[in-house]
């Protein structure tokens, strides 16, 4: 049974091989790539123009902050998730509790996240 | 006598006092000081005999024995500074003196035998028991010089006196106790008045003589004659006959015991018995006045003794006084200036908090007078945040007695803040109750950003080094999936890991600010040039391309040589690439447009060409927002791409977090 059956997925990363990997992921996965987008601007855009499920996130996106999507996010009710290459203790404190996968990942890694972030919080 | 820093300069002996050379020895040391020594046995001598004619001539009770006798003080004074080598001067000198009063050899040798003994017996308690010649400086020491005086030195000289006298038959044994009290209390009121001022003023011959000290000196003087003159003269016996004015002493003797020290106490007394004596001597002191001229004596060798012993005892105790506060003060004063000008912060404060010191350095990290931080609690001075910390560090170590290290915010009075680092020991009194608390304090500030920075390279090193591995392994993976065979696998990692690691040699080169466009196209083509210069052609401005889009365009640009190479112009001897391209500005943007056009190839047909390579061509540069064409001409392959260049000066690291 694939795990991301149906799952509409907004990917922000600004590599884009790491893009690409992420995307082919959720491909496999069963899942619908939004995206990738590169910056901010290009997310809000996607956000606003198509139908997401989850989002998934790296924290620096060309040298800024990926934080201020996460209320545009919160305000339409996605749930997301970080991917990143800095350990838990570099990410902001309100964020520490997220689902996140550190770079380098497995396939696997990601889709547990995935599938974590769309469960309905307990 | 120039000053050796000895240790009677540096405690309270200012002008030096001379040393004690106390030496026991009862004849001269050596042959070079012969003549000296003979001088100085003349002149005490003469003083003695000359003094003790005098006294003679007052004898009542006997033509042997008198109350008025200075020449034990001067005697005694003089075993005391110079040595018990004098003993010779004092028995001749005594010697002389008697045999001229009484013509009797042998009794007058016993006498002087008896006035030699009592200095030197005197010297030496004095000596052995009372400090020598520092005897006047304290107050015990002048109690002490006075029991040994009265107790023994006198004592001995007048039973050898009084028993000579007996002995010889020169006066009658029923009268052994007037005489012998008149001559010891003579001789007690001669050292216990003259021996002081001699030796006060060989100790300390110019204290407290300076210009601007004078005139007091000489007002007190002038004040100690004033009323000797008024209480016990005869001059003024018409007006004053019937008033005992006798108690005025004691105005004269306060002021120098309080504000004068011993030496001019003692010569104050001297002066003020002097006078007492010549009143005495002229029947004019009301008080003094008695039936017989020897009680009329005794009287005034009462007022004598008490006058000298307990003014003696006052100064001295006021000059010790006067010496420890003096030591303290300039301790005080170093200590003071220790702590203000300490480049660390120092503090103190009373268990509850309040500060009761600080020095300048301290004042300078919170930026407060010290008049404002003064009963300031400390918790005013910290940041709320960093408040719970600093407490129960504290309780902590007032319940251990330990010293505690602890970093807080200083608030400032315009609201910044700056990190402190305290070192703060609890001290605590006798009964155990914690007395105050010790702080010594530094400005840390900078040291946390740097750790604070330092933390932060360690982050972003650890962020990039994963972005990096995590580029290579989805490169992996997505080279993996399209090819066919082991040997191209490896070729096409191969391949592109170097790429990656060459463009990565060419930021470090350009120290991460931009590379040159040309040395990215340069670099790139190099593994398939090995000399064929005609085969590239290259053409363009000079261009700075920014860090993260010069790596992902030679990643480009390797793919678009390794295509060349396999399929393209760069398999084939006759085959040419031109690249060029140039910098527009589009509405405030820069833009790059750059052309990859190859010829004389093998022909083309796309569907060989389709692969990951072609996949990562077109959209490898997509996050950085160009917009790419990839046209399979007959010709050859014709790439073209438009991107908007970033401003290579734009940081690449992202901002550093500033400590607060």
């Amino acid at each position: 049974m694939l795990k991301l059956a149906g799952l509409h997925v907004l990917i922000v990363e600004d590599e884009y091989f790491i893009a690409r990997s992420i995307a082919r992921i959720v491909e496999e996965a069963g899942g619908k790539n939004v995206g990738p987008a590169r910056d901010l601007q290009a997310a809000r855009d996607l956000l606003s123009g198509s139908e997401v499920d989850v989002a998934v996130l790296d924290i620096d996106i060309h040298g800024t902050d990926v934080y201020p999507l996460t209320s545009d996010l919160a305000a339409r009710g996605v749930p997301f998730l970080f991917v990143t290459g800095y350990d838990v203790s570099g990410i902001s404190p309100n964020f520490q509790n997220r689902p996140l996968v550190t770079k380098p990942f497995e396939d696997s890694a990601v889709l547990d996240a995935i599938v974590a972030a769309t469960r309905p919080a307990a | 006598m120039k000053a050796k820093a000895n240790a009677a300069t540096h405690f309270g002996y200012p002008d030096g006092a001379k040393e004690a050379t106390a030496d026991h020895f009862l004849l001269p040391v050596s042959i070079n000081n012969f003549a000296g020594y003979l001088t100085r046995l003349l002149l005490i001598g003469t003083a003695y005999f000359v003094l003790a004619t005098g006294g003679l001539g007052l004898a009542t009770v006997h033509p042997s024995a008198t109350a008025i006798w200075p020449p034990s003080g001067i005697a005694l004074a003089a075993a005391l500074l110079v040595g018990l080598r004098v003993w010779p001067a004092i028995f001749f000198g005594a010697f002389v003196a008697n045999l001229v009063a009484s013509e009797a050899v042998l009794a007058s040798a016993a006498i002087a035998t008896g006035n030699t003994l009592e200095a030197i017996v005197g010297a030496v308690l004095v000596e052995r028991w009372c400090g020598g010649r520092r005897v006047f400086d304290t107050p015990l020491g002048v109690l002490k010089f006075a029991l040994m005086v009265m107790a023994f030195a006198a004592a001995i000289g007048a039973s050898a006196g009084v028993t000579s006298l007996m002995l010889f038959g020169l006066a009658e044994w029923r009268l052994f106790a007037d005489i012998w009290k008149t001559w010891w209390l003579g001789d007690v009121a001669g050292a216990l008045v003259v021996t002081p001022v001699i030796v006060l003023w060989a100790n300390y011959p110019r204290r407290r003589l300076k210009a601007e000290a004078l005139p007091e000196l000489a007002a007190l003087f002038a004040a100690a004659c004033a009323v000797g003159l008024i209480a016990f003269s005869p001059l003024l016996r018409p007006a004053l006959v019937a008033t005992p004015l006798t108690f005025i002493a004691v105005f004269p003797l306060l002021w120098a015991a309080l504000y004068r020290g011993p030496r001019d106490t003692a010569t104050v007394v001297l002066i003020l018995c002097a006078f007492a004596v010549w009143g005495t001597l002229a029947d004019a002191v009301p008080l003094f006045v008695r039936p017989s001229r020897n009680d009329a004596f005794l009287v005034l060798i009462a007022f004598c003794l008490s006058v000298s012993i307990p003014s003696l005892v006052l100064s001295a105790e006021v000059a010790i006084r006067r010496q420890t506060e003096a030591r303290l003060r300039s301790r005080e004063q170093e200590l003071r200036d220790i702590f203000k000008q300490a480049m660390l912060g120092i503090s103190l404060r009373a268990p509850d908090g309040r500060l009761l010191f600080a020095n300048d350095a301290f004042c300078r990290l919170a930026q407060r007078a010290e008049s404002e931080l003064l009963h300031m609690p400390l918790r005013d001075l910290v940041d709320p945040e960093d408040w719970p910390r600093n407490l129960k560090l504290f309780e902590g170590a007032v319940r251990d007695e330990q010293p505690y290290d602890v970093e807080v915010r200083f608030v400032r009075p315009d609201g910044s803040r700056v990190w402190v680092h305290g070192f703060v020991t609890p001290v605590f009194d006798e009964t155990g109750a914690l007395r105050h608390l010790v702080s010594v304090s530094q400005d840390v500030t900078e040291r946390r950003r740097a750790e604070e920075r330092q933390r932060w390279f360690m982050a972003e090193l650890d962020h990039r080094v994963r972005n990096i591995l995590a580029t290579v392994q989805s490169m992996l993976r997505l080279t993996g999936r399209r090819v066919q065979t082991k040997q191209e696998y490896a070729a096409a990692i191969e391949g592109r890991v170097t790429a990656m690691a060459r463009a990565h040699s060419l930021l470090r080169r350009g120290q991460w600010e931009g590379v040159k466009l040309e040395e990215l196209v340069r670099d790139a083509l190099a593994a398939h040039l090995a000399g064929e210069v005609e085969t590239i052609a290259i053409a363009g401005p000079e261009c700075l391309i920014e860090a993260r889009q010069a790596l992902d365009l030679a990643m480009l640009l390797h793919e678009l040589a390794t295509n060349a190479a396999k399929y393209g112009a760069l398999s084939v001897p006759a085959g040419r690439i031109a690249i060029d391209w140039e910098q527009k500005r589009d509405g405030g943007e820069l833009r790059l447009h750059l052309r990859w056009q190859e010829k004389y190839g093998p022909p083309v047909t796309e569907p060989e060409r389709l692969g990951f390579g072609t996949e990562l061509i077109r959209n490898i540069l997509e996050p950085h927002g160009a917009a790419v064409t990839m046209e399979f001409a007959r010709l050859g392959v014709r790439f073209s791409m438009d991107m908007p260049l970033v401003d290579p000066g734009q940081r690449w690291l992202p901002e550093m977090p500033l400590a607060d």
